[in-house]
């Protein structure tokens, strides 16, 4: 049984999608039909999914979808669209999610205080501490992106 | 070792906003003493006035607002700005909800749409309530207008009642032109068969294309179809007295259905944040009127197609009172066909 | 046909001063709307409403046409450079236009972009020209069934385009439809899946969706992988490059001409939206070539026909609106907006009474479409440059810029967690393979097809999809492309 990033991102559908099927039972029998039938279907395609992914067993059982042309190759990468799909094999999780982390942080502060003083700060420590930047480009770079924020939407939008 | 060093910087971040929203939070308190000071002077306005729109751009409502920006500013005691601010979502709720809860300074103020404002506030679990809200006049009343596809078989109201299954095209029952068409054919006992849209020009449109029978808008928005290329025949007016325009079309009183005439019209009203202290809002009120005076103003909205229907605060919150109360009264009605 | 005769007086109408300074204007702020993702075409336009309040209404409708026209260009942009969409539109066009950047070709898939879009936008405004005597009858045809066929054509696309990982593909596909499911439906009347938040009233939005799927997504990942956007040693800076692109669609004008096409009728359709026509052509060019494994790599055709159709369209939405007063998009409504506000209606009478607004109308989307492709074509080598820049340095002010872009749409914040959370998901879907171009076709046709599905029952019953010609032959056209493509991928898959 292998469990694997990719697993982990399956079953999060699944669960997801669960949830939804779950809640389709409060609506109205109009509303609920289409959600509904696609919900099942999308707990059914994931379920095979998750199979094909965790156990190298049920793949085996799932051959007969393979044999067809091998148009629901599990491991298929999307080689058809490179520029979509990942260019790294290996990726440091922790780095993404300190990532998102950061822009929560981000729009946390663009909530309670003012942009224009919140921008260049997050330019600045990002690059300089995410980034590994030097702190001469970093202050650069989160100046001129304040400057070129202020002129565009304070001055000509007037949103903040 | 690394990783610990980034992690110290985002403290280090972290601990720096936190004064910044320290200061800024000392600054906006500061402003607020001010004001309050100011307010006693009855200085009013003290700031750019905005005008909260609860709908994308483009609409009627849209429209009307932009038309009565520029003129309501002139006429206000100090010289600022009354900036239009689209605030779209929750069929009207977000934008409303942000005139309520606004700062009660009398400088948010906002559009509303009566009576479907008024539904939308029976039906949905809402936190505002309409008749807390400082009114401060009504705009805008618009006359509907009852009528068929030329590709139905029925002519008359007679022949709808009769009729087995009509098709009515209309948008979501919870709006104000989905609700009046709901009461009114429930009311003559139609056999209906509701095709719902999106919204209006899609219902209209389904009428035009023949898939549905009948349609009841806003006589600006059948017009084109009704007076320049004979797509829909017109059936009632839903008015006292017969459209100038219409001179062969019955009024919805002629029919005997004169209790309908409150439910079926759409109105649009300017009110601002609940708790405006008076001054305030006698300032918003005088201003209004005189705006509505305004024979530009008067020329723009023509122009537009909205027709002029203006009233005070006071009659303005009697509007709000009856609509809330008339329409409790039709909530189960409602609630059978919204869920 | 009175229309044909004012073509030639319109256009000296159109060029008296102060008409080009205004169509500058407009087009400028179109431009720069257009390049920030998230920010579009309705942003600008809804900016320059109040100013054109005082205005005639030909400089009004030179303005207003001017800053709209200049979106779809301008959008493809940032699509080809950083792989974001700068507007809806222009979501396709990323998929061959970021593998040309990452080739050091940026500036051959600039000079492409802007030929196409420029002469897509001619070809629109021709059409425009000659359909809009018939434009009623037109618009007619389309009811519900069609409708929703058309959906279902929309979405079969899904099967060419995720080949090589169907179930993936699917699974995506059937995630974006569930998302566009949520929130209010007057249709249904019923609320749905809003865990209790008045925000999804109004669903999962479309732009909040994309900027999270596409451009927090990519930014994170380009900041991951560090070096620079252009991938390789022998960068094409030259403007031998950006003339290439040019050449390029005169090369392939078939593949122009046809996207064009596609992408006019799509506009033509109101309701449809002009966000499905640059999907459809671009998946209607890669299922007629016979090169099809190109497509994805870098293969410049894949830049030419979403291009083409997502100028074309503008002309052909225009008929609804101008005919039937019935805007295809916010756009649409806003300019519906500005004429009835200088007292000029849209609807059956605007082609008798105003025949010359209507031309000075299409001449201001033709020049707004031919400036902003020259000052691109212009500034290509300049703009290409950007895939040379370190992408530690791009990557947050694409987070800063994208961040900012939607909070401007709506001045809500909701929008911008969305648009985090997107931006996770679509990361993830990166990650492991899961086609997000699948997610965002479903969630843009999802609505529509719904929608129509309910429609037509309501109205004309079960039988209403079939007993319709051009339903029934939606179809066929629909089942046809299926069975062709899986069949083809079961043969490429027994010949490896």
């Amino acid at each position: 049984m292998r469990f694997k990033g990719d697993s982990v991102f399956s079953l999060c559908l699944l669960l997801f999608t669960a949830v939804l099927v779950f809640l389709c039972f409060s609506y109205n029998p109009t509303a609920r039909l289409i959600p509904l039938v696609l919900g099942l279907l999308g707990l059914l395609l994931l379920s095979v999914q998750l199979l094909l992914e965790i156990s190298p067993a049920g793949s085996k059982n799932l051959m007969f979808l393979k044999d067809k042309g091998d148009i629901f190759s599990v491991q298929g990468k999307a080689q058809f669209y490179p520029s979509q799909t990942s260019t790294f094999v290996k990726i440091n999780w922790l780095q993404v999610l300190r990532i998102f982390t950061w822009l929560a942080v981000f729009v946390f502060f663009l909530y309670i205080t003012y942009p224009l003083v919140v921008i260049p700060l997050f330019i600045f420590f990002f690059l300089s501490v995410e980034g590994r930047e030097n702190w001469r480009r970093s202050l650069g770079l989160a100046a001129g992106t304040g400057v070129f924020m202020y002129l565009l939407f304070s001055l000509l939008l007037g949103i903040f | 070792m690394k990783k610990r060093k980034c992690f110290f910087s985002l403290i280090v971040f972290l601990i720096v906003l936190s004064l910044i929203v320290f200061a800024v939070g000392c600054q906006q308190a500061e402003k607020v003493a001010e004001e309050k000071t100011e307010v006693k002077a009855v200085e009013f306005p003290t700031k750019n006035i905005t005008l909260v729109v609860p709908v994308v751009p483009g609409g009627g409502f849209d429209r009307c607002a932009r038309i009565f920006a520029p003129y309501f500013e002139k006429y206000l005691p100090r010289k600022v700005t009354v900036v239009v601010e689209n605030v779209p979502g929750a069929s009207w709720v977000i934008g409303i909800d942000k005139v309520y809860r606004a700062k009660p300074d009398g400088h948010t103020i906002g559009i509303f749409n009566i009576p479907g404002n008024v539904v939308t506030q029976l039906v949905m679990d809402v936190k505002f309530d309409l008749n807390k809200f400082t009114w401060v006049g009504r705009i805008a009343e618009d006359i509907y207008v009852m009528a068929i596809s030329p590709s139905s078989t029925h002519r008359t109201v007679d022949e709808l009642i009769k009729a087995e299954k009509v098709k009515i095209a209309t948008d979501g029952l919870a709006s104000t032109s989905g609700l009046g068409v709901l009461i009114t054919t429930d009311r003559m006992g139609i056999n209906q068969h509701f095709i719902l849209h999106d919204g209006s020009t899609e219902s209209i449109l389904a009428a035009v294309r023949g898939d549905a029978e009948l349609v009841q808008y806003p006589y600006g928005s059948l017009k084109p179809y009704i007076k320049d290329s004979n797509e829909l025949i017109p059936l009632i007016v839903f008015a006292d007295n017969r459209l100038p325009d219409l001179p062969d079309v019955p009024t919805i009183v002629e029919l005997g259905y004169p209790e309908l005439l409150d439910v079926v019209k759409l109105q649009r009203l300017i009110a601002t944040t609940p708790g405006v202290p008076e001054d305030v809002a006698q300032i918003l009120n005088d201003a209004f009127l005189q705006t509505m005076n305004d024979p530009e103003f008067q020329h723009k909205l023509k122009e537009a197609k909205i027709d002029l229907a203006a009233t005070g605060a006071e009659e303005a919150a009697k509007i709000i009172k009856n609509a809330v109360e008339q329409f409790t009264a039709y909530k189960p009605l409602l609630l059978e066909h919204v869920k | 046909m009175n229309l044909m005769e004012l073509i030639i007086p319109t256009f000296i109408d159109f060029f008296e001063w102060p008409g080009p300074l205004y169509l500058v204007l407009g087009a400028s702020v179109g431009m720069l709307f257009g390049i920030l993702p998230g920010l579009g075409g309705p942003q600008a336009v809804v900016l320059l409403l109040p100013l054109t309040f005082g205005l005639e209404p030909r400089l009004a409708i030179t303005t207003l046409i001017g800053a709209s026209g200049a979106t779809a260009f301008s959008g493809s942009v940032t699509a080809i450079l950083i792989n974001t969409p700068g507007t809806a539109v222009n979501a396709a066009t990323c998929f061959d236009g970021f593998p040309l950047a990452r080739q050091g070709k940026a500036g051959m898939a600039l000079g492409a972009s802007a030929t196409s879009s420029a002469l897509g936008a001619i070809f629109g405004a021709i059409i425009l020209t000659l359909v809009l005597p018939i434009g009623r009858k037109l618009v007619l045809a389309f009811s519900y069934p069609e409708y929703f066929m058309l959906a279902i054509l929309g979405l079969s696309i899904i099967v060419v385009i995720s080949r090589e990982t169907l179930l993936k593909g699917f699974i995506a596909a059937i995630l974006g439809l569930l998302f566009s499911s949520f929130g209010y439906c007057g249709i249904t009347g019923s609320v749905r899946f809003t865990f209790g938040l008045i925000y999804l009233w109004d669903g999962i939005k479309l732009v909040p969706a994309l900027i999270g799927l596409f451009a927090i997504a990519e930014a994170v990942d380009l900041f991951i992988g560090r070096g620079t956007i252009a991938r390789t040693e022998r960068f094409e800076g030259a403007i031998t490059g950006v003339f290439e692109g040019v050449k390029s669609v005169f090369k392939h004008f078939r593949v122009f001409l046809r996207s064009a096409i596609i992408g006019t009728i799509i506009g033509i359709i109101p309701g449809v939206g002009g966000s499905v026509s640059n999907f459809i052509a671009y998946a209607h060019i890669v299922q007629s070539s016979k090169d099809k494994e190109k497509f994805g790599h870098g293969d410049i055709r894949g830049v030419i026909a979403p291009e083409a159709a997502n100028d074309a369209k503008d002309g052909g939405a225009l008929i609804p609106t101008l005919i039937f007063g019935i805007p295809g998009s916010i756009v649409m409504a806003v300019l519906l907006g500005a004429l009835m506000i200088h007292g000029i209606e849209p609807g059956p009478r605007m082609m008798l009474d105003y025949p010359e607004l209507i031309l000075i109308l299409i001449w201001a989307l033709v020049f707004s479409n031919l400036f902003t492709s020259t000052v691109g074509l212009l500034l290509s080598l300049q703009l290409s440059k950007i895939t040379l820049i370190p992408t530690t340095i791009v990557a947050p002010v694409i987070f800063v810029l994208s961040i900012l872009g939607t909070y401007a749409l709506n001045k809500m914040f909701a929008d911008v967690v969305v648009v985090l959370i997107f931006g996770l998901l679509g990361f993830a879907m990166k990650r492991f393979d899961y086609p997000r171009i699948s997610l965002v076709i479903a969630l843009v046709l999802g609505g529509l097809a719904q929608k129509s599905f309910h429609q037509t029952i309501m109205a004309l019953g079960i039988k209403g999809f079939i007993i319709r010609p051009i339903s029934l032959g939606l179809l066929i056209a629909t089942i046809v492309l299926l069975v062709f493509s899986l069949a083809k991928s079961k043969r490429e898959g027994e010949a490896v």
